[in-house]
């Protein structure tokens, strides 16, 4: 009878060993097997966040260092100082657009444009005063290059129900709140005249989009130019031309970029373009939404990169004594076999078989049972942390498979070489005076 | 013919006590030869050597006229030699028919029918066969293999005296009838009265009576 026959009567006839180190197997490998399917998960995850979670450049003119500003002048309200600096250009613009990486960008000017209505009614605060000379109470505008890109409509605060956004292109077009458009009966294509104060002129607005999320907002609002659904946008274009300005000089701008994984790269790239190049400005970088997300998801990763690692120590050594425990309780039958003409190599190759043998089931088992709960504990852990993610897809891939029972085998067939040591550097004589 | 021979074989442990004085003897095919002793005066250590479990601290043992050294221990004990043990040392996992079938490719339900065990018996777990039966596939196990020198250590000192009469007539039935050496080392008359040959080793000398 070969050593594998052997094996595989000890297995069916020693139940109880058997049933006990198959679930064994089993857990370990389905620890693992999970475990390491969370970390690539986690992974894929996190690297998709990068990809689709975007981040911003804010750049700004530097107003703070004093080198960028002249010898101070005198006139009735004390001294002024007037900015010598760079601002960004068209040219600034069109250069950063080209950038690749670079989807979007958008400046804007909060109050920017204060209208009073001219053909149109604002809802009214408790008290109103105006200050327009009889052309009514003005009330704020932003003044933006992209209106989508507004924190407003980003953050969800503000959606647009009809029509378009704003865009760089746009020239005398207005975003109105849907409270205002109903009010006063307009719609997308309509215009509504303003007049501003500052430029003294008169200045009509295409609505070109109506938002809404405004409503219930209003509350205890003292004066008209307070209340949200009042507030709107207008372009960048007709704001320079409503003062004049024969070219675009912004104070900021944000720049979008596709994925949070190159920001620090497109930046770079940003300050070293000619026309920004020793300009005086100042960057910043804005990977919040980015952060928020990733950072649990690295926790992640890392928690189960340990609990794969931990589950593989442990298990070796809980096998490893199981086993040394179990084969020294085996001597006698190694003498016998030896006393019967059976070398040390076909012992050994016994022992291998028998938890090679379970260790089969054992994966089967274990991939069946990863596979049940991967979506049960891929939810569970989605629900475990803040990144906001709403699903870890967890898959059992065969690399995963490779990887788990791969190792698994080999730290078997160490623990089981480390076990048999005990009976067979044991010489026959040894093992069979200890028989009797 | 001289199947197994030894020489002048002394044995003593850490170079200090000698178990072995320089005991010599030739043994033969198809006889029954009982090696009788007081305990602890080498009987086991003597088989152990025989069958090349153990090195002698000087001697020589032939078997078929050559060195068990220089064909290999391991190699004499698969070939040459096979063992019967007081405690039966049987694998618990194995039936009867399956620890036969250890040492022999050969049908093993005869042997142990030979024997006197039963077809259901040899197909039983061997821990539910009473001592005798346990002894008899032992025995059955050393039969079964082709190894012509059979070395058994006290082979009915479990075992009452009705059975252990019969495991003695077996052996000696064994030894004529398969052309085997057996070589028993006992403390029982019985089986030393069934001995085609009596040694007794003392104080480290095997005297042949």
């Amino acid at each position: 009878m070969n050593f594998f026959k052997r094996a595989i009567r000890y297995c069916w006839r020693q139940k109880l060993r058997s049933t006990l180190l198959f679930f064994i197997f089993t857990l370990l490998a389905t620890a693992s097997l999970i475990a390491l399917s969370a970390g690539h998960a986690t992974a894929e995850e996190t690297s998709q966040v990068k990809k689709t979670v975007g981040a911003s450049i804010h750049i700004e003119i530097d107003k703070n260092n004093q080198s960028n500003y002249g010898e101070g002048i005198q006139n009735g309200n004390g001294v002024t100082y007037q900015y010598n600096g760079d601002y960004i250009t068209q040219d600034v613009i069109d250069a950063i657009a080209k950038v690749d990486g670079v989807v979007n960008y958008s400046a804007q000017s909060d109050g920017g444009y204060w209208g009073a209505a001219m053909d149109f009614e604002y809802f009214s605060g408790s008290f109103n005063i105006d200050y327009t000379g009889g052309h009514g109470q003005s009330v704020p505008y932003t003044v933006t290059l992209n209106s989508e890109l507004s924190s407003n409509f980003l953050n969800g605060t503000y959606t647009l129900e009809d029509g378009r956004h704003i865009t760089p292109e746009d020239s005398y077009a207005v975003l109105i709140s849907k409270e205002l458009a109903d009010k006063n009966g307009r719609s997308v294509g309509d215009s509504i005249t303003m007049y501003d104060l500052d430029s003294d002129s008169e200045n009509a607005f295409k609505i070109v989009g109506i938002f809404s999320g405004t409503e219930g907002m209003s509350k205890d609002a003292m004066m008209s130019d307070e209340i949200p659904a009042n507030q709107g946008y207008i372009d960048m274009n007709s704001y320079n031309e409503i003062f004049h300005r024969t070219a675009t000089e912004l104070g900021s701008l944000d720049v979008y970029v596709e994925s949070a994984e190159n920001v620090q790269d497109i930046l770079k790239t940003i300050q070293n373009l000619p026309e920004l190049k020793d300009k005086t400005f100042t960057y910043s970088t804005d990977t919040e939404n980015f952060d928020f997300i990733s950072n649990p998801l690295s926790s992640l990763q890392t928690m189960m990169d340990t609990a794969v690692l931990v589950i593989a120590l442990i298990g070796a050594a809980l096998i490893t004594l199981l086993l040394v425990l179990w084969t020294r309780g085996r001597k006698k039958e190694a003498g016998i076999l030896m006393a019967a003409g059976k070398n040390k190599r076909e012992i050994l190759l016994q022992f291998l078989s028998e938890n090679l043998l379970i260790s089969i089931p054992s994966a089967a088992a274990s991939w069946g049972l990863a596979r049940l709960s991967c979506s049960k504990i891929g939810a569970f852990l989605v629900n475990q942390t803040s990144s906001g993610m709403t699903d870890l897809h967890m898959v059992i891939g065969s690399a995963d498979l490779a990887a788990v029972y791969g190792i698994g085998i080999l730290l078997l067939i160490l623990a089981v070489l480390l076990s048999a040591t005990t009976v067979i550097r044991l010489q026959p004589k040894e093992i069979l005076s200890q028989m009797d | 013919m001289n199947l197994l021979e030894f020489y002048d074989l002394k044995y003593s442990y850490n170079g200090q006590q000698n178990i072995l004085r320089g005991v010599s003897g030739k043994l033969e095919q198809g006889k029954l030869y009982a090696i009788l002793g007081p305990s602890g005066c080498g009987k086991t250590t003597l088989l152990s050597l025989l069958g090349g479990l153990d090195i002698p601290t000087s001697g020589q043992i032939l078997f078929n006229g050559k060195d068990i050294r220089k064909t290999g221990l391991a190699a004499h004990r698969r070939n040459h030699v096979s063992f019967i043990f007081q405690s039966y040392n049987l694998i618990d996992y194995l039936t009867p028919m399956e620890n036969v079938a250890l040492t022999s490719k050969l049908p093993p339900l005869p042997v142990l029918e030979r024997l006197g065990l039963t077809k259901e018996e040899s197909k039983r777990n061997v821990l539910k066969l009473s001592g005798g039966q346990q002894q008899r596939v032992a025995i059955a196990r050393a039969l079964a293999s082709e190894a012509p020198v059979i070395l058994a250590d006290e082979p009915t000192g479990n075992l009452d005296e009705d059975t252990a009469w019969d495991i003695a007539k077996i052996l000696k039935e064994s030894a004529h009838q398969m052309n085997k050496c057996v070589v028993a080392v006992t403390h029982s008359n019985e089986l030393a009265k069934q001995a085609d040959l009596v040694f007794r080793l003392k104080k480290g000398e095997l005297i042949m009576q």
